[in-house]
């Protein structure tokens, strides 16, 4: 396997071997590559067949609440399932919510979700995509009080979070607790635009739904992707950076990344940027270090690999931008990635057709894959669509397989959403939970620590 | 004294009144069409999609109402159109059950019946105030009230063409949409 050396060749180099990278097998040799399988036990599996419907997922934290909540999309889908993994190698739908009169929304319907906890109670906020032309495309999210599971009985719906200025929904969100006690959600938006929203203001019937801020989108132009002009933030990820003290917002923005300074959510300012990367077309999710020092960035097309980044001078203002790698990684050559979940020094990835891998940035100019797990077997060539239908029936897509991905810290499970098959329950050999604590790291991660915030303490 | 021949006179009178007879209430045109374009017409007819289990088919054709102006406004100036609906191989409900006919709005936020269905059928209504709208046929228990949403099951929908028009917003990949 050929790996280029990006550290201190010139950018024109650069460029051609990252071009001849891309062509080539990078996938390990077929020895490893079946180690890596092995590294990896399914311990349950769950999930409807015959249709893809499934989309992000979502795990609780704490022991005493082993809830996974499942997006789904496509009438009469449109909602979310809660599963038990009280049991993990038996995993129970508890509670499933539906959207009403699903036959007349038009769009994707459920897509991203993220738990909250807040006065002691819990919550589980669903984004939708509703298209306009039907019911509900002012509707971004719908929120729930979930304190009562296993109950299913108490599950009740406290509010819907609408943003009819920029109808079509929120494609994703982040639930984050903020330095300073609250409990704030970021959303993409349909416009230039992601808003943040409060959400004690939002439970208390606040009038503009808890919408405290907005975080601007500062490209001058629409990303021409492969996929038509994409504008606007697509994912993000906030995490508090003990270095700086601040809290940070990595948004994905198509065209690039945009991390902005959230410390004060109701006027975020931008940190810096990375923009400018060749062969970057579509910023579709960044991650980062516990130590905000290195950025893990997804793209959302074949033939592109996960690229990691340098962030510190750009974060220290040493830089205007960032606008080159120092490391990549993929699952092969032909792969695509959609998110990933970062616990360092390991990075766990759902590739789409590929399934589930970990790699290891210990070096992140060096990422190595550590694990690999394949959710999806079935058609190749058939995925969620962007175009019409092929005559034999085939919706020709690589929009298939393992969609979203979540880590439960404290003891290391993984689950996966497939979006043909539904629910993994999966442990990697020697991972048996997170505390960046362990890693000489702050203990940030996704994970939220809804009753201290986060820990200005550094190891 | 001159004199008008009667003929005359009275072959001027016939045309005035012609031009001047649709703008009197009430009074009947028996020349000119009520509605204009034929039933099933592509160019103003929309499919009503099934629900998941019902094997159904209907359609909604929307005909201008002839007008001497070309377009037929009512008095607040919203325009009026025929409204036909034809449904066919809907199962035949129980004995006190009813498939209703409905347009909305496409957020919903104004409901109102339309009438009453057959499994097979037309139904035939007059919208003076729509302009995009969705047509959703229910299964309904009985008969509903005037102002009623209905509460039966949805077998069948559709929606003007103009209620799929929707602003760039659709940054997500997924463009398609799945029915």
């Amino acid at each position: 396997m050929i790996r280029p050396t990006v550290g201190t060749l010139d950018r024109s180099v650069r460029a051609l071997l990252l071009s001849v990278f891309a062509a080539l097998p990078l996938a390990p040799s077929a020895s490893a590559q079946a180690q890596a399988e092995r590294d990896v036990e399914l311990v349950g599996q769950l999930g409807e067949t015959g249709g893809l419907t499934y989309t992000d997922i979502e795990i609780e934290q704490e022991p005493g609440r082993p809830y996974v909540y499942l997006s789904r999309i496509y009438s009469p889908n449109y909602g979310f399932d809660v599963v038990s993994i009280s049991n993990p190698s038996a995993p129970e739908v508890i509670y499933r919510w539906r959207i009403e009169n699903p036959e007349l929304h038009l769009g994707l319907g459920a897509m991203d979700s993220k738990y909250f906890k807040l006065d002691g109670r819990y919550y589980i906020i669903q984004s939708v995509q509703f298209a306009p032309g039907g019911p509900d495309a002012d509707v971004g999210a719908i929120v729930f009080d979930v304190t009562g599971l296993p109950d299913a009985s108490t599950v009740r719906e406290v509010g819907r979070i609408r943003a009819p200025d920029t109808p079509g929904g929120f494609h994703n969100i982040f639930a984050y607790k903020h330095s300073d006690g609250r409990a704030l959600l970021f959303t993409t938006t349909g416009g230039r635009h992601a808003n943040v929203y409060d959400l004690r203001m939002f439970l208390g019937g606040d009038e503009q739904y808890g919408l405290i801020g907005r975080v601007p989108w500062p490209a001058t132009a629409p990303d021409m992707t492969p996929y038509g002009p994409l504008e606007g933030y697509h994912d993000f990820y906030a995490a508090f950076d003990p270095g700086s003290n601040r809290d940070l917002l990595y948004g994905a923005g198509y065209n690039g990344y945009y991390i902005y300074d959230v410390s004060v959510p109701e006027a975020p300012t931008l940190a810096t940027s990375i923009v400018g990367v060749l062969g970057l077309q579509i910023a579709h999710t960044l991650t980062a270090t516990p130590d905000a020092k290195y950025g893990v960035g997804q793209t959302e097309y074949v033939y592109s690999p996960v690229r990691v980044y340098d962030l510190r001078a750009g974060l220290a203002g040493e830089v205007q931008t960032i606008s080159e790698e120092i490391g990549a990684w993929s699952s092969s050559w032909d792969g695509i990635s959609h998110n990933n979940e970062m616990r360092w020094p390991y990075v766990f990835v759902s590739s789409y057709k590929e399934g589930m891998h970990v790699f290891d940035i210990s070096d992140p100019k060096k990422p190595v894959t550590v694990a690999h797990y394949d959710t999806y077997h079935g058609n190749p060539e058939e995925g969620i669509g962007i175009g019409p239908t092929d005559p034999d029936g085939i919706m020709r897509s690589p929009f298939n397989g393992a969609f979203g991905i979540d880590v439960r810290n404290y003891d290391g499970l993984v689950v996966v959403s497939d979006v043909a098959t539904g629910l993994y329950v999966l442990r990697v050999d020697g991972f048996n939970g997170w505390n960046g604590a362990d890693h000489g790291m702050p203990n940030i991660s996704s994970v939220q620590d809804w009753d201290n915030g986060p820990r200005r303490i550094i190891p | 004294m001159r004199r008008s021949t009667p003929v005359a006179g009275w072959a001027a009178t016939g045309w005035l009144a012609a031009a001047l007879a649709p703008l009197v209430p009430g009074v009947a045109y028996a020349q000119a069409p009520r509605s204009i374009g034929e039933v099933g017409d592509p160019q103003r007819t929309f499919a009503l999609t099934a629900s998941r289990g019902v094997e159904a088919t209907g359609r909604v054709t929307l005909r201008q109402i002839w007008s001497p102006f070309g377009v037929s406004v009512g008095p607040d100036g919203h325009v009026e159109q025929d409204l036909v609906l034809t449904v066919d191989g809907l199962r035949p409900v129980g004995q006190d059950s009813v498939y209703v006919a409905w347009l909305s709005t496409p957020d919903l936020s104004r409901v109102e019946p339309l009438g009453v269905l057959g499994p097979a059928g037309t139904l035939e209504g007059r919208l003076t105030d729509w302009s995009k709208l969705m047509v959703v046929v229910t299964a309904e228990a009985s008969r509903p009230p005037s102002g009623a949403r209905w509460s039966g099951a949805i077998v069948l929908n559709g929606r003007t063409r103009s209620a799929l028009m929707a602003p760039l917003w659709g940054h997500s990949i997924f463009r398609r949409i799945k029915s």
